[in-house]
């Protein structure tokens, strides 16, 4: 399910020519980015007061999201397996839609997924002691309604807000009932610099042999697969390591064209040969590789901007 | 990528508005808060002197300006020779508030708002004396808020801790106010007063020096001051204590866990938490009741009560079981075993001596004999305070420990305290020689794990031991009785009219509506003889029908004490009148208590009446509350009314009533008895005194009347009418009294020895059982042995208490000793705090006015009820402390043979009771021999016997033996209270 595409109306013969740009060698793309390129982002840090943590991002389609992280004491009940269950709740609300949209708990999911995975560390640092730990609620606002998939603007902000995040110092000792230091100052921030930063994720789309990042909903209705990639790292200055691949309904892509095709009478190979569906191997072992790369350069980024505001 | 760089102060940075972020941690929760502070630049700095600040100052809602307060001409001192405003820091008040209290210095001081906030967090109670301090304008305080306002904040920097933050927002308020007086007056004529800081931080003193700020420590200050000497007493010990704390090293008492370890305890239930009580006959010995033990936590020895004073909340271990054991049967003093302790701290100290720790031992051996009878209780450890209680002591200094020779140099003596529970206290002084002989008043500062004994300093001295003044204040203070004159405020609420108020004689009058007129019932009123407060009359008239009807009318004191005003929030805060020998400490102004409100006799009186018609069988048939209005035809003595109705002359119908009132009140009673309801006994005695001087003459027992159990027996009839009406009305808040069934484990000692020595059975099942059984506890050849029997069973039960109607289950609302369902207190209401707030209560429950706010809410009620609870209990102990002094007074130099009674016995020594004049005291073994050695004795626990000697001189006593003693008063060298001296003449009757 990709929901901002369903909405998505362009003609067969846009679709087409569309695909055809971007199965260029070098692709064209609609807006003349490279294909590894981003929109501008403007992004900010530590703007709720009472927050935690707290991020905005202004994403170039002006796509806005704001993402608050407040923290809660709460006794640990260990499951039988030792999991830490139910530590992180992720409330994901668009603006203008009702709370109960499916697309608010599908845009959760997807954040909540990257960020729990086992690597990603988040719960462990939740961890006060062994009976107590901070429940962490974040709370992601979107205030304009996307209008492309807006997952990787929801995985950045997150990121910013995690890393914004700082939680009270704890006084008391070990296997005591906490009790917290109560200057803010003194607070500790729940991602060290040096240490590993939350996770992020990326969308990329292939179209023949082409990959592309950041794609604009268009180019999401003419993909041939579309993937979230899920990178973590222990700083900007290394590059990230995969940490999950999730592949999303990719629109209409394909399918449509060949539809269309019967429909037009004017089928190109290119077109032809899509209409198999899926995506060949070489094309994903570009797309993990090519993420690396621009996923360092997006940590990079992302440092930037907490630098700036430190 | 872009960071859109917003500074976050961008909404913030704006010069009149400032955040403030932390953290706050209550109940295991941690919340972020951010304050937003909007700076003002119209706070007033409330000098007489500045014009500018009174041309704008903000008028509050009703378009007042608050008067400025801070005089245009300061005091001055020798050292600091300009006159000068005091701008003191936190520590200062939290340490020397009894100076700042002081009538002789302090006038003009300038609080700063980062000063009282902080104090407040540290110190509740001190918090409340500068806010009294200040609103009493007499010593000119001034709350200046410097955090309010925009020249004075000062923001914490970064790495800044708070303390020091503090410090700079108080020097930075000094020189704010520096220059802004200088602005002030310059191109007038007038003086610049100069601004002092005083402080005890060293480093904030030498920082304010740099800056340019005028400062000093409190010492420095004090000196230039014309009494010094006894201000400087009355710095606390603590300020010295940390520079006096490096050098030494030796720790005496564990170190208390921290509080988080103890809240997780006390929370796992691994530790327990409760008040620490220390037991009156053993100093060493202390117990806490906590909720998971039936049984109090026993806590024996120095180490175990860590540091822990009579009244703390304590929290404590319990010890493991082969350390249990039983509760002493040993007299321990403290007196006879630390005399020789020296007051001054440089000699290394054992936290128990050897003759301490003998006295423990020797327990211990017993404790391992003995048998099985009587399980050891649990003991426990103090591992923490939760709450210190610490409050004012009143004791003498130790002569002892004083040397006169060192004049007028400080020396440290110890102060022993009146209350036998309380350790000794070291204080440091330079007055020792006028302080003896003295009545002091004093306060614990701090109780170091190096020191033997806590730390104080002196407050006030209230005169010589043994005059009446000093000797009243001082068991004031020690019950904690507020008797100071009701402040201005208070006052202000009683009616215009003072002496003059009438009832008003136009039925019209809005005072009379929902009124009824009583005055032509034929009410008259029996008291004490002399009472002047009368809370209540009664009147019973024959129906036509062959019933009676009968009132019981009530002072109405809520007409004029009205809710929520201060005369209203005095008396709730005194919560009783208390009853010494020679004096009242009222609860309500005079005016209200002996006239407006005293239903006395030939004037009208407003009143609440509850009217029962009564078949002559005292059958009730039915009951009316009304508020009335009345006129009582005679005020009675017991013994006047006794005589008048015993005088088969007079037949006037004001009598006759009387007669019948007597007749119903006898059947009454019966039912009463019949139901289970007990006749205790507690000795009261009463002082005869001469008239002219009050000067003790005479003691004796109080005689009992028929006419006092006539008064009694209606009382308790209107109260538990009124009781069931409230509830009826007020579930969930109806103030009523219960007494709670005393679990049978506190009879056990006593049933034990009925058994033992008299041969006798006490049944505990019901109060009925109670009351059946005791009527058999006889002993033929002594009359007195029944009442002896009563006081100790008194003694094993509960004390009744007031609670709020929600908060128990009506089955427990039930009154053990009246045997009655439902109970309240509705007749003293001119004394009692409670009987106010059931007839405000039971007037909106007859409809006739609306019911408080503050009488709906449980949490209030709950918390008056607290409060009235410790209040009559205080009255109760102040009352008998009273009569005790007096007793001792009215004995003192006469030496006479008295019988007593044995009712505790330990292993040595005894305790007396001695009926005549209603007194106890202790006889020890080491008082029965020559020397005032400690003779040979052997003590059987079982048989409650104890021989005393050997040889021809043996002697032997047990428990409720009659023994004759020669009675004599001595002042007590401990607590320096004139006493009974007992001494033991001979074992049986005269």
């Amino acid at each position: 399910m990709a929901p901002p595409t369903s909405t998505t109306l362009i003609s067969p013969a846009e679709l087409s020519y569309l695909r055809s740009s971007l199965a260029l060698n070098p692709p064209i793309r609609p807006d003349a980015r490279s294909p590894t390129q981003f929109r501008p982002l403007v992004a900010e840090i530590d703007i709720l007061p009472s927050t935690n943590g707290s991020a905005r991002m202004i994403w170039g389609d002006g796509g806005e999201c704001v993402v608050g992280v407040k923290v809660e004491v709460e006794p640990t009940e260990l499951t039988a397996d030792g999991k830490r269950k139910n530590w992180v709740e992720i409330g994901v609300e668009v603006q203008g839609q009702r709370d109960d949209d499916p697309l608010g708990v599908f845009l959760g999911m997807t954040v909540t997924e990257s960020l729990l995975t086992p690597s990603s560390t988040l719960t462990e640092r939740l961890a006060i002691t062994s009976r107590f730990h901070w429940k962490m609620y974040i709370d992601i606002l979107l205030i304009t309604p996307p209008l492309s998939h807006p997952g990787t603007l929801l995985s950045l902000s997150t990121n910013l807000a995690l890393r914004s995040t700082r939680l009270p110092r704890l006084t008391s000792e070990a296997d005591e009932d906490p009790m917290f230091d109560d200057d803010w100052d003194a607070s500790v921030p729940l991602y060290q610099a040096s240490n590993q930063l939350p996770p992020i994720t990326l969308l990329v789309l292939s179209v023949g042999d082409n990959i592309f990042f950041d794609p604009t909903k268009e180019e999401l209705a003419v993909a041939d697969c579309v993937l979230a990639v899920s990178l973590a790292t222990n700083s900007a200055k290394d590059t990230p390591k995969v940490i999950g691949v999730r592949t999303l309904e990719s629109g209409s892509g394909g399918i449509v064209t060949t539809a269309g095709a019967k429909d037009v009478g004017s089928g190109g190979a290119a077109v032809e040969a899509t209409s198999m569906g899926g995506v060949k191997r070489t094309v994903v072992k570009k797309i993990i590789k090519e993420s690396l790369s621009v996923g360092k350069e997006v940590f990079g980024s992302l440092q930037g901007v907490v630098d700036a505001n430190h | 990528m872009t960071s859109l760089k917003r500074s976050s102060t961008d909404s913030t940075n704006r010069s009149n508005i400032s955040s403030k972020v932390f953290l706050r941690s209550s109940k295991g929760k941690c919340t972020k808060v951010v304050r937003e502070l909007y700076l003002r630049q119209d706070i007033p700095c409330s000098s007489q002197l500045c014009f500018p600040c009174s041309a704008d100052a903000p008028a509050d809602s009703n378009g007042r300006v608050r008067p400025f307060v801070l005089s245009a001409t300061p005091a001055a001192n020798n050292i600091f020779t300009k006159g000068h405003y005091i701008v003191p820091d936190t520590n200062i008040f939290l340490y020397c508030m009894d100076i700042i209290e002081h009538k002789s210095a302090f006038y003009d001081v300038v609080v700063l708002q980062t000063v009282l906030d902080e104090l407040r967090n540290r110190s509740l109670p001190l918090y409340n004396r500068l806010r009294s301090l200040v609103s009493s304008q007499e010593k000119r305080f001034y709350v200046f808020h410097n955090d309010f306002r925009l020249e004075t904040f000062v923001k914490r920097l970064e790495g800044e801790t708070i303390n020091d933050r503090n410090d700079r927002a108080v020097r930075r308020a000094c020189a704010w106010y520096k220059e802004h007086l200088m602005d002030a007056v310059s191109g007038t004529k007038s003086n610049c007063p100069e601004i002092i800081m005083v402080s005890d931080d060293k480093g904030n003193l030498a920082k304010a020096k740099k800056e340019g700020i005028e400062c000093a420590s409190i010492r420095d200050y004090v000196r230039g001051l014309k009494n010094a000497d006894e201000l400087l007493d009355m710095i606390s010990a603590a300020v010295e204590d940390a520079q006096a704390k490096a050098s030494k090293a030796e720790m005496l008492y564990p170190e208390y866990f921290t509080m988080s370890k103890m809240q997780t305890g006390v929370k796992a239930g691994t530790l327990h938490q409760g008040a620490f009580n220390v037991s009156p006959y053993n100093f060493l010995e202390g117990s806490v009741h906590v909720p998971a033990f039936d049984k109090a936590l026993l806590i024996l020895g120095r180490e175990n009560i860590n540091r822990s004073v009579s009244g703390d909340v304590v929290v404590v271990e319990i010890l493991p079981k082969e350390q249990w054991k039983q509760p002493s049967t040993k007299i321990v003093e403290e007196e006879s075993l630390t005399k020789n302790d020296n007051p001054d701290v440089d000699a290394p100290e054992a936290i128990e001596t050897e003759q301490e720790r003998k006295a423990l031992v020797e327990e211990v051996k017993k404790t391992l004999g003995g048998s099985a009878e009587g399980k050891p209780q649990p003991t426990a450890r103090v591992v923490g305070i939760a709450k210190r209680n610490w409050r004012y002591y009143v004791g003498h200094v130790d002569p002892s420990s004083a040397s006169a020779s060192r004049g007028r140099s400080q020396q440290t003596v110890f102060l022993i305290p009146m209350d036998k529970r309380i350790p000794k206290i070291r204080i440091r002084t330079r007055q020792a020689s006028e302080l003896l002989g003295k009545r002091i008043v004093v306060a614990i500062d701090s109780w170091d794990r190096t020191s033997r004994y806590p730390v104080g300093h002196f407050v006030r001295s209230l005169g010589e031991l043994e005059t009446k003044e000093a000797e009243t204040e001082a068991l004031l203070l020690e019950y904690d009785v507020h008797y100071r004159p009701f402040p201005k405020a208070v006052l202000d609420c009683l009616p215009k009219e003072g002496h003059d108020w009438k009832v008003p004689q136009d039925p019209n009058h809005p005072g009379w509506i929902g009124r009824k007129d009583y005055r032509g019932l034929l009410v008259c009123s029996i008291d004490p003889p002399g009472c002047q407060d009368i809370d209540d009359a009664l009147h019973a008239k024959l129906l036509p029908n062959g019933n009676y009807e009968v009132g019981v009318h009530i002072a109405d004191v809520t007409h004029f004490v009205k809710p929520n005003n201060p005369m209203d929030d005095e008396a709730t805060a005194r919560g009783t009148t208390v009853y010494l020998v020679d004096k009242r400490i009222d609860m309500l102004p005079m005016l209200l208590g002996t006239d407006l409100c005293s239903l006395k006799p030939y004037v009208e009186r407003y009143a609440f009446s509850t009217i029962w018609e009564m078949t002559p069988d005292a059958e009730i048939i039915s009951v009316d509350f009304t508020k009335s209005v009345i006129k009582s035809r005679e005020a009675f003595s017991y013994e006047h009314a006794q005589l008048r109705i015993d005088d088969e002359s007079q037949q006037d119908e004001l009598t006759n009533g009387m007669r019948a009132l007597l007749k119903l009140s006898k059947k009454l009673r019966q039912k009463r008895m019949d139901a289970g309801a007990l006749n205790l006994a507690s000795p009261e005695v009463k002082v005869e005194a001469e008239s002219e001087t009050s000067d003790p003459i005479d003691v004796k027992t109080k005689k009992l009347l028929e006419t006092n159990s006539l008064v009694e027996e209606f009382m308790l009839l209107a109260n538990t009418s009124v009781a069931s009406k409230i509830y009826e009305a007020f579930p969930q808040t109806a103030m009523l009294r219960r007494h709670g069934a005393p679990p049978a484990t506190n009879f056990e000692e006593l049933q034990t020895q009925l058994r033992v020595r008299k041969g006798l059975t006490l049944r505990v099942d019901s109060s009925k059982a109670v009351a059946d059984s005791l009527d058999e506890c006889v002993d033929i050849s002594e009359p007195f042995f029944n009442t002896l029997v009563r006081i100790l069973a008194t003694r094993c039960m509960l004390s009744a208490e007031y609670f709020c109607s929600g908060t128990q289950a009506y089955p427990e609302f039930k009154h053990y000793g009246l045997a009655s369902e439902i109970y309240t207190h509705f007749t003293s209401p001119i004394r009692r705090y409670a009987d106010v707030v059931a007839h405000r209560q039971l007037a909106a429950a007859i409809a006739y006015e609306q019911l408080d706010n503050s009488l709906h809410s449980k949490a209030k009620l709950e918390a008056i009820c607290k409060n009235i609870n410790v209040r009559h209990r205080n009255a109760q102990f102040a009352g008998r402390a009273s009569v005790e002094y007096y007793v001792g007074q009215a004995l003192k130099g006469r030496v006479t043979k008295e019988e007593g009674f044995i009712m505790k016995i330990f292993s040595n020594g005894f305790v007396v009771f001695v009926p005549r004049f209603g007194i106890e005291g202790m006889i020890r073994t080491r008082e029965l021999s020559q020397g005032g050695v400690e003779p040979e004795t052997e003590f059987d626990a079982e048989a409650y016997v104890l021989t005393i000697g050997e040889g021809s001189e043996k002697l032997s006593v047990g428990l409720f033996d009659k023994v004759v003693v020669e009675v004599t008063d001595d002042k007590e060298e401990k607590t320096g209270k004139r006493k009974i001296k007992l001494t033991l003449v001979k074992v049986g009757g005269k």
